[in-house]
């Protein structure tokens, strides 16, 4: 059985390893938050419940709280798809932001 | 599908003849692309009055500058469904066949029966009924590209901010076994907080975001390019949170080390 200090170790490794190798991805773009310029009402106001979609591959919400380490192997392919997920999001707000401001024609 | 074919076709009847006599058509997008311009920060979109440039003389060169504003379009659509199919993006099932319905069975069927209609006009009469159809019923590049590009950054910013929630309980584990082994965790739990309300922030600009982009069609236009300049604030600012909701698992991280 690990020791406290064993079990924390090795969770701090998992995360250790993980954020590093998604820090890349998380510090070039840094932009302000912007306010919106229209008046329309929008939806994104209310405070939704912290309801989530279940991505494929992550772990499970729910079921028995657990104070075990999850698994190393999951935990680190999680967190570096998510690396993965914000670098592509960077490039598809990119995409929207050019079309946006700079619309071919309709025209 | 959010509008099909033959729905469209009616309402664009409906629009044609609302404005029939109204618009002066000039074939292709040099004679009838929106103008843009930005007040305050926020872009706007408007479709400038045409001034008339065919004439028997000139039917020829018309016809072309109508052929290739079609083609252009085409390429748009592809490149749209390619962006709705790409497999390496998170857009729901839903969504992705709700894309992928209108761009692939409503617009690109349309744009290319255009493309024939074209071809086979004789007069500048039928070079203005097929340029202000490509227009006016399908707006490729006013409604069609943004809800295409909007939406997939909104189902991939939902998906992200889910990723997120389940490695909650994990960091929570973590700072926990910290402090059961005489670590000041006072900071990391401190970025844990933070990190929680930049997720929580995150969900709520998106929150319902996608929905509202599907359902712009093109005789939305120009009121709905507001609501895409709005949804473009949201995915922006949740995009900003999700990246703040890192910053805090780094120094997390780092404090518990």
């Amino acid at each position: 059985m690990k020791t406290p200090r064993l079990v924390t170790a090795t969770l701090l490794s998992s995360v250790a390893m993980t954020l590093a190798a998604c820090g890349a991805g998380s510090s070039s773009h840094v932009v302000a938050r912007v306010t919106s310029t229209t008046a329309l009402p929008s939806t994104s106001t209310t405070t939704m419940p912290r309801t989530v979609a279940t991505p494929a591959g992550s772990p499970r919400a729910g079921g028995t709280p657990t104070t075990t380490a999850p698994s190393n192997a999951l935990s680190t392919q999680t967190l570096d798809q998510v690396a993965a997920d914000l670098g592509a999001l960077d490039n598809n707000l990119n995409t929207a932001n050019s079309d946006l401001n700079h619309p071919q024609g309709d025209s | 599908m959010k509008h099909n074919l033959g729905r469209r076709m009616t309402a664009g009847a409906v629009a044609a003849s609302a404005v029939v006599g109204l618009v002066v058509m000039v074939p292709g997008a040099a004679s009838a692309a929106p103008s843009t311009t930005t007040t305050n920060g926020s872009t706007t979109a408007a479709t400038q009055a045409s001034s008339p440039r065919c004439t028997p003389t000139t039917f020829r060169s018309a016809q072309q500058v109508v052929e290739a504003d079609l083609a252009g379009r085409v390429a748009q659509l592809n490149a749209l469904s390619a962006a709705a199919n790409n497999a390496a993006n998170h857009l729901t099932t839903g969504d992705r066949q709700t894309l992928q319905n209108d761009i692939t069975r409503v617009e690109l069927p349309g744009i290319q029966a255009l493309q024939t209609q074209a071809q086979s006009a004789v007069t500048c009469a039928g070079l203005r009924a097929v340029a202000y159809s490509m227009v006016y019923n399908y707006r490729v590049y006013v409604v069609m590209t943004p809800q295409t590009r909007l939406t997939v950054v909104l189902d991939d910013e939902t998906y992200i901010e889910g990723v997120l929630v389940h490695l909650e309980p994990q960091i929570a584990t973590a700072i926990s076994n910290a402090q059961a082994a005489g670590k000041d965790v006072t900071a990391a739990q401190a970025a844990f907080n933070d990190f929680k309300s930049q997720v929580s922030t995150a969900q709520s600009a998106t929150n319902g975001e996608s929905t509202q982009m599907l359902a712009q069609t093109p005789y939305g236009f120009p009121g709905n390019w507001q609501v895409f300049l709005a949804g473009r604030t949201d995915a922006t600012n949740a995009r900003v949170d999700l990246h703040a909701a890192y910053a805090d698992a780094e120094r997390i991280r780092t404090d518990l080390q």
